[in-house]
């Protein structure tokens, strides 16, 4: 009997430091062997030890039930030990917290204020939703105890109550408000925490409390509450303007006056949070606010400048914070927060980022990214990410508002696609290579030189991955070959000065920097690749052949070489995407001649360009809906059933099976007739005809199909005919002409955006005037230099083209957008709420019921009663009942598996509950004919696995647990307890059991001491403290049993079980 | 609110941990989930020299993203408190402050080697100190009253057992458990 304490655990773990799990899987073992112990000093300092290696990690769930035992120990020591374990071991899934019900209350009860607090304090940490849901009226109380120690446990323990019982918050917060007024003030600081808490949660509950903080503003001198009172009303000033304005002055002059660092940081940050509510309706600012706003500045330049560094910190987040209403004050301070840029400690270079992008102007754009980018060069890991993400962001901020040049942020977009081990960002800095290659017209040429260079250098895959740097590549292989024509502009000023020597980028081949593309684009090795990459890279490079074809261009015949020589690689490439795009290029030039014969090649270059090149413009996404519906035009109606069946009808060329010799054909058929090319000067119509084209699209290209001669439609697009293709309705040429449509003149005004109120045309420095085509821009069909526009489909760059000569119409996405699209807009979202809110309160489904949805507003309803804790009787069924094993209560069963499952539960703990004698205000339900009680663990869909079966298989009133297992204790037991009570019982064998001792034994929960074939003695203790000594002796027919106990109460029940077993 | 406590020591292991709020991890049991938390903490902490900021943000992915680890290092020690947006920043500094005070008091200046035999004993300061998140007496006064009282109270709860013991051992097993 010599124990381990926990003291000589900690020991053999630490002298064991090599292996400690051999010594810990010993030690736990060690400690179920004394949880079965009837002395309960053994038992606590188990449960003490088990404590210990939960925290180390070790998983004790399997001693719940001891740790629920060891807590409703009579001994403070004991006690104290199992709470603190239950705090501890416990968790949502954790069953046994059930039985804690009763115990807690009767805890409640206690004399001690500090068994009472060990009891809130154990609640508050494993608070369930039936807990809550029980215990609320206890605990409510306790807020009125008459020690302070309880009051301010008891509040504390209110608000985790109302996370898991939402419900609860409205019928208690009477009694919590009063609590404010506590004359303790630890107590009335407990309870501004909790009401902090839940406003965080809802703060419009408590905007009518509002005056009763504000007094607590003016009048305590409790700098925690005063934080908390300050953290609260930082929460309710969105939602009360007036409030903001009131708060200004109470709240300048605690920072002005207290010398607590903390209570003048938490003033002024509410301060910040105020200050953007502070306008008066009229639009004139509260009369004191400029000195706020200057107050907090100098007081927030102060923490930055303190040396301490976590006052550092906190200045710059209360910059942040002031810059969202009052920018202009902090700018003041950028010289000094650039200074943080440069400290050590990664926590305050990133708020320090994070402040410096906010002060972004047009002048100091360039200036900063300058600075940045030396820091980008020297940082590492998260930090290096977050520098770069920023770089973009302050560039590309309100559709590049701040950005004056763009070439320079090509130049340093490039810089940092070049980064070492920065391409977490490489998707990011491609979509902006591409997308400002499409809307800043200008730069294209600059674009596409650095897009060439870029490709050609072959250090840019060098330390960081092939994957990585994917998407860098394949924006500059999109860029390079879609301007491949402005590879030949002549570049006037000489390349990048900023570029240091060893790191420059590869000079541009200024010989044939064509070839060089096509050379660089069909390179064996850039089969490494990710396969995306290389499609992009074929498509492009059927672009940049385009391109030659259509210039009198020396280059192609070599450019017609290369790829002659290259494409069998990709031909055989392993990626469907490669190979299906090398096909096609291959298909496409072999069907046009053109394939290594450069003379045929130019011959067919209309028909190239129609394949790749296609005009598009970029249209506002809201111009469709501005465009009047025609009278008479109902789009629900099916368009005429004739027209569709004689299509249908038609002889089908699709049908037949077609291989690459016959496909050939296929191509020529669509593409003979060269004059249709020059017609619609190498223009066609991808979607074909009109016909298929939505309303939409007509009025984008309005102008050009009124120059169009209308043309076969079957010609022009084979896919018309077949069934499987899918365009728009079925309607054949001719039955509406686009001319038939009615036309609205479009206005500029009616199809800019609203919002469009900044110009969107920047400037360059270096190429004068630059236009950012943004996603607002008119359409070309009413806008006057349409000639200019030219946008094209952004998503090839990520090789998703469906196929060669059809290109997705896919617009740009700009952030604007999106955001305006978000969501519905905060006021509606208000209005939801609110309706929401409403609904909840009456109808909503209980379990499901967030603390955020409750309304204190409303008043209480009748049906809204504080729970009362009922004991939940079991049903009774006839005892004679053969098949006991049938639900008890059928209609239980009808409700959903969860439901019944969850009240089985409750059933069981209830029964569980009483078993452990903890004292309930209901009388224990008389004992039970066990099938019953099983019965309600028995019915198929519930495993009762996981809990103890035995204690539920027991009738109620009977209470026992294992005893001594070892022959000889057992015998000194037998010998030094005089006045054993006994009597015996025969029971008939039904041969419902092979093993009738062991279904003896777990039956009563009795530990078996000795056994012999036919005969056994068996051990239990009562919970009583009692003690049941058995012996078994049976034979085929029957079962004799000799029972002694310690009183006679306990032989009877003990008898009384014994007869109803079947054996 | 304050989502849970960890002190760990220099070489990462945990002396004393307390979740408020439960952490999970997918495939995991609650311990397994705890200890990765516990291991997150200490990568974290001990990589920032002491004249860094004690806090660190949205850095422990179970505890929601915006998490904040105000942290202390005494010694050997890393105290570190995970706490919401609700907690005042340098309120929580000065908290930990009191907590280790209160430590110091109670075991008579304090050592990492308290910690770890006693472990039980620190769970019942942090006790008064915190219950359940909710910061409940700052008072150092109060905090040491409330915890020399429940010493004395488990301790005369101790010795009386003793005694009983004593004589359940000579007489009978396990006096029943009547309060």
């Amino acid at each position: 009997m010599f124990e381990k304490s926990l003291q000589d655990l900690v020991k053999g773990i630490r002298a064991h430091k090599r292996d400690p799990a051999a010594f810990v899987s010993t030690a736990i073992a060690e400690c179920k062997k004394e949880l079965k112990n009837v002395d309960p000093f053994v038992k606590a300092q188990a449960v003490r030890k088990l404590t210990y290696l939960q925290m180390l990690g070790y998983d004790v769930s399997w001693a719940s039930f001891a740790i629920v035992e060891t807590m409703s120990q009579p001994r403070f020591a004991h006690k104290r030990i199992g709470y603190l374990a239950a705090c501890q071991c416990f968790c949502e899934t954790t069953d046994v917290v059930l039985l804690t019900t009763n115990l807690l209350k009767k805890e409640f009860q206690s004399t001690s204020q500090y068994e009472v607090g060990l009891a809130v304090n154990c609640l508050a940490n494993i608070v369930t939703r039936d807990l809550g849901r029980d215990l609320l009226q206890d605990c409510t109380l306790l807020m009125a105890h008459s020690k302070p120690y309880v009051r301010k446990k008891a509040t504390s323990a209110m608000f985790k109550l109302f996370v898991r019982y939402p419900q609860g918050l409205r019928l208690t917060f009477d009694k919590l408000k009063a609590r404010l007024d506590d004359a303790e003030p630890a107590v009335a600081s407990c309870a501004v925490n909790v009401v902090c808490e839940l406003a965080n949660k809802n703060p419009n509950n408590y905007l009518s409390m509002a005056p009763q903080f504000f007094r607590l503003l003016t009048t305590s001198s409790n700098n925690w509450m005063l934080i908390k009172v300050v953290k609260l009303m930082g929460a309710l000033v969105p939602r009360e303007p007036r409030l903001a304005r009131k708060l200004l002055e109470p709240l300048a002059t605690i920072v002005q006056n207290t010398a607590a660092k903390s209570l003048q940081y938490e003033c002024i940050h509410t301060l910040t949070l105020a200050l953007p509510y502070t306008k008066k309706a009229d639009g004139s600012d509260s009369r004191n606010a400029p000195g706020v706003v200057r107050l907090c500045a100098d007081h927030l330049r102060q923490f930055v400048d303190d040396p301490d560094q976590n006052l550092k910190y906190l200045g710059l987040v209360g910059f942040v914070e002031l810059m969202k209403s009052h920018p202009r004050a902090v700018v003041e301070h950028r010289e000094l927060v650039l200074l943080c840029l440069s400290d050590d400690d990664v926590t305050i270079r990133t708020r320090a980022l994070e402040l410096l992008t906010g002060m972004v102007t047009r002048k100091t754009l360039e200036d900063l990214v300058l600075k940045l980018l030396a820091h980008v060069r020297q940082a590492d890991g998260a930090y290096r990410d977050e520098l770069v993400s920023r770089i973009i962001l302050v560039c590309s901020r309100d559709k590049y508002a701040y950005l004056s040049d763009f070439v320079w942020y090509l130049n340093v977009l490039v810089q940092l696609a070049r980064l070492r081990g920065a391409q977490k960002h490489g998707a990011l800095l491609a979509s902006q290579l591409v997308d400002i290659t499409m809307r800043v017209r200008p730069v294209r040429a600059f674009a596409a030189r650095d897009a060439l260079r870029l490709l050609l250098d072959d250090k840019l895959e060098v330390g960081q991955g092939l994957a990585a740097v994917g998407d860098v590549l394949a924006a500059a292989a999109w860029i390079a070959g879609e301007f491949a024509s402005h590879l030949l502009e002549e570049e006037d000023e000489s390349d990048d000065e900023s570029d240091d020597e060893e790191d420059a980028l590869p000079a541009f081949p200024s010989e044939q920097p064509r070839v060089t593309l096509v050379d660089v684009l069909t390179r064996p090795g850039t089969t490494r690749l990710p396969a995306r990459v290389q499609a992009v890279y074929l498509q492009n490079t059927l672009k940049v052949i385009t391109v030659l074809s259509s210039e009198d261009s020396d280059e192609l015949s070599p450019a017609l070489q290369l790829l002659s020589e290259r494409l069998d690689v990709f031909l055989r490439s392993g990626h469907v995407e490669v190979q299906e795009r090398a096909t096609a290029l291959k298909s496409l030039l072999t069907t046009l001649g053109a394939w290594s014969n450069a003379q045929q090649c130019r011959n067919s270059s209309a028909a190239l360009r129609a394949t790749v090149s296609e005009r598009m413009v970029p249209v506002n996404p809201k111009a469709q809906a501005r465009v009047p519906k025609p009278q008479g035009l109902d789009l629900s109606k099916p368009f005429s059933e004739t027209t569709l069946t004689a299509f249908l009808e038609q002889p089908d060329p699709a049908t037949k099976p077609c291989s690459f010799g016959e496909a050939d054909e296929t191509f020529d058929a669509g593409f003979d007739d060269d004059d249709a090319f020059a017609e619609t000067g190498g223009f066609y119509d991808i979607k074909g005809s009109d016909d298929e084209s939505s309303e939409g699209e007509k009025k984008k290209k309005k102008k050009k199909d009124k120059k169009k001669k209308k043309k076969s439609s079957s010609r022009l697009n084979p896919d018309h005919e077949d069934p499987f293709y899918i365009g728009g309705g079925h309607v054949r040429p001719g039955d509406v002409s686009v001319d038939d449509v009615p036309v609205v003149r479009l206005s500029k005004k009616d199809l800019s955006s609203k919002k469009d109120k900044k110009s969107k045309k920047k400037k360059s420095r270096k190429v004068g005037r630059a236009d950012v085509y943004v996603e607002d821009s008119l359409p070309d069909g009413v806008s006057d230099d349409e000639g200019k526009r030219r946008v094209a489909a952004s998503s090839s760059v990520r090789g998703r083209c469906p196929g060669v000569g059809r290109r997705p119409r896919e617009r740009l996405d700009p952030p604007a957008r999106r955001r305006r699209d978000a969501g519905p807009s905060p006021r509606r979202k208000k209005k939801d709420k609110k309706k929401k809110l409403a609904a909840v309160a009456e109808d909503a489904d209980p379990d499901a019921l967030d603390l955020s949805q409750i309304d204190l507003t409303a008043p209480l309803r009748a049906d809204e009663v504080m729970p009362q804790r009922q004991h939940r009787v079991v049903e009774a069924a006839p005892r004679s009942e053969p098949d006991w094993a049938a639900p008890a209560k059928p209609k239980k069963k009808e409700k959903k598996e969860k439901k019944s499952k969850k009240s089985k539960k409750k059933e069981k703990a209830a029964s569980e509950e009483d078993l452990l004698g903890f004292g309930t205000s209901s009388p224990p339900p008389p004992p039970q004919p066990s099938g019953d009680v099983f019965d309600l663990l028995g019915t198929g869909d519930a495993p009762p696995a996981q809990a103890p079966p035995v204690d539920a298989l027991l009738g109620p009133s009977l209470d026992l647990s294992p005893g001594q297992t070892s022959p000889s204790d057992f015998a000194q037991l037998l010998a030094a307890t005089d006045g054993w009570c006994s009597s015996s019982v025969r029971v008939k064998r039904t041969g419902a059991s092979d093993d009738p001792i062991g279904a003896v034994a777990s039956k009563l929960r009795a530990s078996v001491v000795e056994r012999s074939a036919g005969a056994a003695s068996l051990h239990a203790v009562a919970g009583s403290g009692g003690h049941v000594a058995l012996l078994v002796k049976a034979n085929d027919k029957r079962l004799k049993v000799d029972v002694k106990a310690s009183d006679q109460g306990l032989v009877d029940t003990v008898v009384a079980e014994l007869k109803g077993l079947a054996v | 609110m304050i989502k849970g406590i960890i002190i760990v020591n220099n070489s990462g292991q945990a002396r004393i941990c307390k979740f408020f709020q439960q952490v999970h991890r997918e495939g995991y049991s609650p311990e397994e989930a705890q200890q990765s938390v516990v291991q997150q903490v200490y990568k974290q902490v001990s990589e920032r020299p002491d004249s860094f900021c004690n806090y660190l943000e949205g850095s422990i992915m179970q505890w929601g993203d915006a998490t904040k680890l105000i942290y202390r290092h005494y010694a050997t020690l890393y105290f570190v408190f995970a706490v919401d947006k609700l907690e005042s920043d340098l309120g929580i500094l000065d908290l930990i402050q009191v907590f280790v005070e209160a430590l110091d008091k109670c075991f008579e200046n304090v050592c990492e080697l308290d910690l770890i035999f006693h472990s039980d004993k620190v769970h019942y300061i942090l006790d008064e100190i915190v219950m359940a998140g909710m910061v409940l007496e700052t008072n150092i006064v109060t905090i040491l009253s409330g915890v020399n009282d429940q010493t004395k109270l488990h301790q005369k709860s101790t010795s009386k057992l003793n005694e009983a013991l004593g004589k359940a051992t000579s007489t009978k097993m396990g006096s029943p458990g009547v309060r």
